[in-house]
């Protein structure tokens, strides 16, 4: 198991160090794909798992046991949708 | 008024602490839980990744790649997993990356230098893997106003980094996700609001509701439930979708106009062929898909002449040439594109002039456009004004 590790670690950073080159050398490739990079991870680590973490508070504290369940498939569902559903209705 | 504001910011963080701590499906966070969704979202991801370097290979072949012409609809079929899967991605990640937000809030952040080199490339892998959906979506629905870069290149890169990212991940975790999915499943606690199973089967009933609802876009016969469908088969001048239109393209030719020329270079003569040339030599009706990279496709009846007897007429073997198809458009990344041996003397391969048996509609490349089995959409040339045959390198 060590030698998997070690190969997987090992292939993973020959990866990552042939993706920072490749994007470094990219003219197609500006300070805008770094700034994206680091938004979706402020807007999702900031904005988008304290909301999902207060939804499930808010469902704890406010449905009733029985309906929970539902409710939590609903919200599921509907969250995976509008992920995908609302940037074709904003842009 | 301060003391109030403190009051309110430490009620939301005792709620936010205890919503963490005690989540309506709190029982069913585990690692095998964690395992399982990851298995599911590296596959996905596997396939996505795969289908999506194949794509970019065929836009940008290097020396030693081929791509054949057949069968005709494999490019539309790689393509829609490509989409597909990618969709799939979306309540996968979020599954994922919730059932492990409790590590978010680790204290102390760092222990250690290699802790904190794991953290960082766990960061990494989390954005990378984020970019990746997220400019996906915003690709599909055709939003590129919020992305600071060309989507294409972006993608490209950031798809590696998410690749790397995740094998590093997946090295450091081997000992815990192989203990998790070998040892026996923890007992569900009474109480759960849902169960393991029950969450998994909604984030899969959610996966499948994305993908189907966006994705059947290329099925025609599906198309109503394509809610979220951004190109509907049949939409579009004469039933076929368009994305780049003659007037977003900057082509201004008037229907009718004398002046359109097509000339064709080859190695030993020059064409020059107005639009009642093409017309009136053997025409080919073949029914071949747009397959956009987008995931939409849309099959059309087109009609024209063979790009291979183009070719012949201007003294090149057909089984050695290559074509270099140049549009009338005066700038645009996609406006000229190559075609190589295998799809050059495919008699599929055609300059078309019709679509539907009408004459093109300008946003389908009037008076005349390259139409090429098993290739994607943006590299079938319309308002073609140039073709230049050489022998293949």
């Amino acid at each position: 198991m060590r030698a998997v590790r070690r190969t997987l670690i090992g292939a993973g950073a020959l990866i990552l160090a042939y993706a920072a080159g490749g994007a470094w050398g990219d003219r197609d490739v500006k300070a805008g794909v770094l700034v994206f990079l680091i938004a979706v991870l402020l807007v999702h680590d900031g904005v988008l798992l304290p909301a999902i973490i207060a939804a499930g508070g808010a469902v704890r504290r406010l449905c009733p046991p029985a309906l929970r369940a539902y409710l939590i498939v609903v919200l599921l569902l509907g969250t995976g949708v509008a992920f995908v559903g609302l940037p074709m209705l904003v842009r | 008024m301060v003391r109030h504001a403190c009051r309110g910011l430490t009620r939301i963080a005792a709620f936010l602490r205890s919503a963490v701590s005690r989540p309506p499906v709190a029982t069913t966070r585990s690692a095998r839980l964690t395992s399982l969704l990851g298995v599911a979202l590296g596959t996905a991801f596997l396939v996505c990744f795969l289908t999506g370097l194949l794509s970019h290979l065929i836009q940008h072949p290097p020396a030693w790649f081929w791509w054949p012409s057949r069968p005709v609809g494999l490019y539309r079929l790689t393509q829609g997993m490509h989409v597909a899967t990618g969709l799939a991605c979306v309540p996968l990640l979020g599954a994922k990356l919730w059932s492990v937000h409790p590590r978010l809030f680790v204290w102390p952040p760092v222990r250690s230098v290699v802790h904190a080199t794991e953290r960082a490339t766990v960061a990494l892998l989390v954005a990378a893997a984020l970019f990746q959906v997220v400019s996906g979506v915003f690709n599909v629905a055709r939003w590129y106003q919020p992305m600071p870069f060309f989507f294409t290149a972006g993608h490209y890169w950031s798809a590696w980094l998410a690749i790397g990212a995740l094998l590093i991940h997946l090295g450091v975790q081997l000992p815990v996700i192989r203990e998790a999915l070998t040892s026996a499943a923890p007992e569900v606690a009474a109480g759960t609001a849902l169960s393991r199973r029950g969450f998994l089967g909604t984030v899969a009933a959610a996966a499948g509701v994305v993908t189907v609802a966006t994705e059947v876009q290329t099925a025609a016969p599906l198309a109503p439930v394509s809610l979220l469908a951004p190109r509907r088969p049949r939409s579009g001048p004469q039933r076929v979708p368009v994305n780049r239109t003659a007037a977003a393209a900057g082509i201004t030719i008037a229907r009718g106009h004398e002046a359109y020329r097509l000339i064709v270079t080859g190695p030993a003569r020059t064409l020059s062929l107005r639009l009642a040339d093409l017309e009136a030599m053997a025409q080919h009706t073949v029914e071949l898909p747009i397959s956009c990279v987008e995931g939409w496709s849309s099959t059309g009846l087109w009609t024209g002449v063979r790009l291979q007897v183009l070719a012949e007429l201007t003294g090149a073997d057909p089984r050695r040439a290559e074509a270099h198809v140049e549009s009338l458009q005066a700038h645009g990344r996609y406006r000229a594109s190559m075609v190589a041996p295998p799809r050059l003397r495919d008699p599929l391969t055609l300059i078309a002039v019709r679509l539907g048996g009408e004459p093109l509609h300008p946003d389908h490349g009037w008076p005349a456009r390259l139409i090429a089995p098993n290739r994607p959409g943006v590299l079938q040339t319309k308002w073609v004004g140039a073709i230049t045959i050489r022998a293949a390198s």
